[in-house]
């Protein structure tokens, strides 16, 4: 398998080329185009019961639906692009483990595991929504992010604004905390904020959706009833 | 003070890397991403009232961050809405800047609310300005990308597309063309610049993309 990401970092779309028999499993809807000899086999987003793809998809924000396409018959190639004008950063993992933010799972290698982490009251306070998608085993897998993706290092303490996480290895431990003191917390106009600890990479993108949607919701005129 | 920018013209991210002591005083809410070690204050801009003025007339945050740096660290800041970052050098000078344009700068600058004038009182963009004066790094941020000019004679801008002059230029707001054109042409006002200076304009205005979409919304 080879991705080729071109059209960084505002319409990233990902090519991935198949060898026969080799596959790519993608989130429903993120085809752009394929090559005649790659099936499309649609299928729960996780093996196992029906209540953990029902997990992921409630849970997760992900779809209850994922594909997976192969190649037959020889090689050939699928494209895959996320919904929003953003970033692709192909990830490779080798027996290791990723928590990706819930939108932020584009594809990734069929033999990754998926689950969804439950981040209990931590995900409920931080307002963005921060469920985590947690993918482990061997492999790429593809993430995408509402602007462009930088990886950081971390040794030690970082501290990333919520919604500006894209994804984190598992080596890193986080709380949600506030921002700065308590002023620069209810006027600094960060909230709260993802304290990372311990060492490893953490994928941060250059704009996040809260952001844009407060945006719109303050120039557009509210939704009839 | 280091820094780069990635991800430009659409979504650019100010990555800075600072030295023990360094100080950078940005817009509430920019902050991507910082190590431990960095001390935030968080205050209103210069004083209540300029601050107050800036958040009613200005379009900007009543406060700013200052985040001071305790030893070699990492900071990102990054504007709200896509588009571009640019960085403007200050040598105890001002630059007039269109509300929301103001990312991010040295502690040293000061921002303040300036009144356009009774000319703007007919441009869609609104009346207030924000004006930085003093000594030091200044980043301004756009929708759109940014394109710089040097104004020598006259240069006519669509008020949207404003970011930042030096107030060497003097402009004037005025219709485009005769009223037909005004009225017909989709351009509005303009803003007539004249004298000698640097004009930084954007490739993209806000206001346009919530027309767009406004006409797509059910009725």
């Amino acid at each position: 398998m080879k991705i080729n990401i071109s059209f960084k970092p505002s319409y990233a779309m990902a090519t991935v080329f198949l060898n026969e028999g080799e596959s790519i499993k993608s989130e429903s809807g993120a085809m752009v185009g394929k090559s005649d000899n790659i099936s499309i086999q649609t299928h729960k987003a996780q093996s196992g019961g029906l209540l953990k793809s029902l997990k992921s998809a409630v849970l997760g924000g992900e779809s209850f639906w994922m594909n997976t396409f192969t190649a037959h018959r020889g090689a050939g190639e699928v494209k895959l692009a996320p919904t929003l004008p953003g970033d692709i950063v192909q990830v490779e993992l080798s027996n290791q483990t990723v928590f990706v933010q819930s939108t932020g799972f584009l594809a990734s290698d069929p033999a990754i595991e998926m689950d969804t982490k439950f981040q209990g009251l931590k995900g409920f306070f931080s307002g963005e929504s921060l469920f985590f998608l947690r993918l482990s085993g061997s492999g790429p897998l593809l993430i995408s992010s509402y602007g462009g993706i930088d990886v950081m290092e971390v040794n030690g303490t970082f501290i990333v604004d919520t919604g500006h996480i894209v994804a984190f290895e598992d080596s890193l431990t986080y709380e949600i905390t506030k921002f700065g003191g308590w002023k620069s917390f209810f006027f600094g106009g960060e909230g709260l904020v993802a304290r990372f600890k311990g060492r490893g990479r953490v994928w941060v993108q250059s704009r996040n959706v809260p952001g844009l949607g407060a945006w719109f919701r303050e120039n557009l005129p509210p939704r009839k009833k | 003070m280091k820094y780069t920018i990635s991800h430009k013209p659409t979504y650019a991210i100010l990555n800075f890397v600072l030295s023990k002591g360094d100080s950078v005083k940005a817009e509430a809410g920019s902050m991507v991403y910082m190590d431990e070690a960095v001390e935030v204050k968080t205050a209103f801009g210069s004083g209540f009232l300029s601050a107050l003025a800036r958040k009613i007339l200005g379009g900007e945050s009543m406060f700013l961050n200052t985040y001071t740096a305790k030893e070699e660290v990492r900071l990102g800041i990054a504007p709200e809405f896509a588009g571009d970052v640019q960085e403007l050098a200050l040598n105890n000078e001002s630059l007039i800047l269109q509300k929301g344009a103001y990312l991010c700068s040295d502690s040293g600058i000061t921002i303040k609310t300036k009144f356009g004038g009774l000319k703007s009182l007919i441009s869609r963009e609104g009346v207030f300005l924000l004006e930085a004066s003093g000594t030091g790094k200044l980043f301004i941020s756009s929708y759109g990308a940014i394109y710089k000019k040097e104004v020598t004679e006259e240069f006519i801008l669509d008020t949207g597309h404003l970011v930042a002059f030096e107030p060497t230029l003097k402009y004037k707001v005025q219709k485009t063309g005769g009223w037909k054109s005004t009225l017909l042409s989709g351009e509005g006002f303009t803003m007539r610049f004249s004298g000698s200076g640097t004009l930084w304009m954007q490739t993209r205005v806000r206001k346009g993309l919530i027309d767009w979409i406004m006409g797509f919304l059910p009725r």
